[in-house]
């Protein structure tokens, strides 16, 4: 009998190490220089931010000073990195701008109205499309159009991020105010936090274990793990969050209105 | 004499320049309550589909829209108003600025009620974003016997005061017209279907 009690309460304290904790906080503000900021990338273990109003890509420094600057763009919007350098969705004039190895290049997509998006993960990648409701894979040898504008699954109302990892598309399909997950055929998987009161879903990213969220205008990050069970929200220090990322150990989330990025550590 | 033919040239040359450049209009337009930036830029993608539109600027903050237009086809101020509220959007005030210097502007004054006359009121109206609120209160003003039509977003409730010869469902009529259903009359699918994805309340 306690043979099998000593087994069972290991096996319970096996389980609970497997298990990392889930608990982010509130750690900094990082005031932006007059930057009206949509979108957050990583490039070389640096912030870079999309800053639509002034139409152009700043880098920023630890204290929010901007570093370097690239103008002459029309809306960037959710920019991400792309070989060392950055894709720029140019909301204004409906292409997909590559900038890296010194050189600018218009990315060769299907026709788009309003690239609000895009992402990639290894030779793949996906834009979303926010006048055309839809998303473009691009599966490493065609291109795959998703979606249509409704609002049963499958079907988008105005998506604006997409972020791509090794299985499945997830889609913030914002004024369906909810997640949409697709494999890489394009097929339809299942919805994520439509159950959740969600106000404008604009900003979503992932990794192994979780999917984080932006509820624009109920200003929360919702983090879920990947079956889609909450498994937090953060409301602190937020104001119409519109874009994030997971930096080491760091979550980084961008205020829009404020011109602010709120930075949470995991506890 | 070669040097009188030689500024005579020259003035000629500047004349013909000044002609060939194009002489634009100024449009200045302020809008309530614009919300996020993807359908902020919705408003200037809308404009856009004027050809020969020029220095577009738009500020998210202050509402402020401007723009240049070629002078040779002029837009009216009914084309302007209307491109606004096409994009979804209230517009607070309009001027135009022709290249002869001819201004006009939006809107003009209306009558103010007696204060004798008047009784404070409430409606149930559905709406999501400020852009809604803008949208809500200005159908509500349109009305020249409305006061005052102010809107709140947690209690959805638009507060009001206006003549005591008007009724509810007369308000309400022109708050569903722009699309937001209300207490009295729902908005038809067309005109819901039509209205910026912010402000898009039904679930």
């Amino acid at each position: 009998m306690r043979k099998v009690l000593y087994i069972i309460i290991g096996v319970v304290l096996l389980q609970s190490c497997k298990q990392k904790s889930t608990s982010w906080t509130f750690d900094h503000e990082i005031q932006l220089e007059k930057v009206k900021p949509v979108g957050i990338a990583i490039v070389n273990d640096t912030l870079w931010v999309s800053d639509a109003e002034g139409n152009r890509i700043v880098q920023i420094g630890e204290k929010g000073y901007i570093l370097n600057e690239k103008t002459g763009f029309d809306r960037p919007m959710h920019i991400t990195d792309f070989k060392g350098g950055l894709a720029i969705p140019e909301y204004g004039k409906d292409v997909i701008t590559l900038l890296y190895n010194g050189t600018t290049e218009t990315l060769k997509s299907p026709s788009l109205d309003a690239p609000a998006a895009i992402d990639f993960y290894e030779d793949t990648y996906g834009i979303a499309d926010f006048y055309h409701h839809k998303v473009h894979f691009f599966d490493g040898t065609k291109w795959i159009s998703i979606g249509e504008k409704g609002k049963e699954n499958g079907q988008f109302h105005y998506p604006t991020d997409i972020h791509i990892s090794d299985e499945f598309l997830y889609v913030a399909d914002a004024y369906n105010h909810r997640i949409q997950i697709f494999d890489k055929e394009g097929k339809f998987v299942k919805i994520m936090a439509a159950d959740l009161e969600i106000n404008a879903a604009t900003g979503v990213w992932g990794n192994d274990e979780e999917v984080f969220l932006t509820d624009f205008e109920n200003h929360r990050v919702i983090i879920l793990n990947t079956s889609g069970e909450v498994k937090q929200i953060l409301s602190e220090e937020l104001s119409n969050p519109i874009d994030l990322i997971v930096f080491k150990n760091k979550l980084y989330v961008l205020n829009f209105k404020l011109g602010t990025i709120s930075v949470f550590k995991r506890s | 004499m070669k040097k009188i033919i030689s500024i005579v040239l020259v003035h000629l040359i500047g004349i013909t320049t000044l002609l060939g450049q194009k002489q634009l209009d100024k449009y200045q337009i302020q809008v309530d309550g614009l919300g996020c930036p993807f359908c902020a830029y919705g408003l200037e993608k809308k404009f856009k589909e004027f050809k020969g539109i020029k220095d577009v600027a738009i500020k998210i903050e202050t509402g402020d829209f401007s723009f240049q237009y070629p002078s040779d086809k002029p837009l009216t101020m009914i084309q302007v108003i209307d491109q606004v509220k096409k994009a979804g959007y209230t517009p607070k005030t309009a001027s135009i600025i022709r290249i002869n210097g001819v201004e006009e502007s939006f809107p003009d004054a209306t009558e103010i009620s007696n204060e004798a006359a008047l009784r404070k009121s409430e409606i149930l109206v559905s709406g999501n974003c400020d852009m809604c609120k803008a949208r809500i209160e200005a159908a509500a003003l349109s009305n020249s016997k409305v006061q005052s039509a102010i809107w709140d977003l947690e209690s959805q409730r638009l507060s009001l005061v206006m003549n005591t010869n008007i009724d509810k469902e007369t308000i309400g009529k022109l708050i569903a017209e722009v699309g937001h259903d209300n207490e009295y009359v729902k908005s038809i699918d067309k005109v819901y279907d039509e209205l910026p994805p912010c402000c898009l309340y039904r679930k």
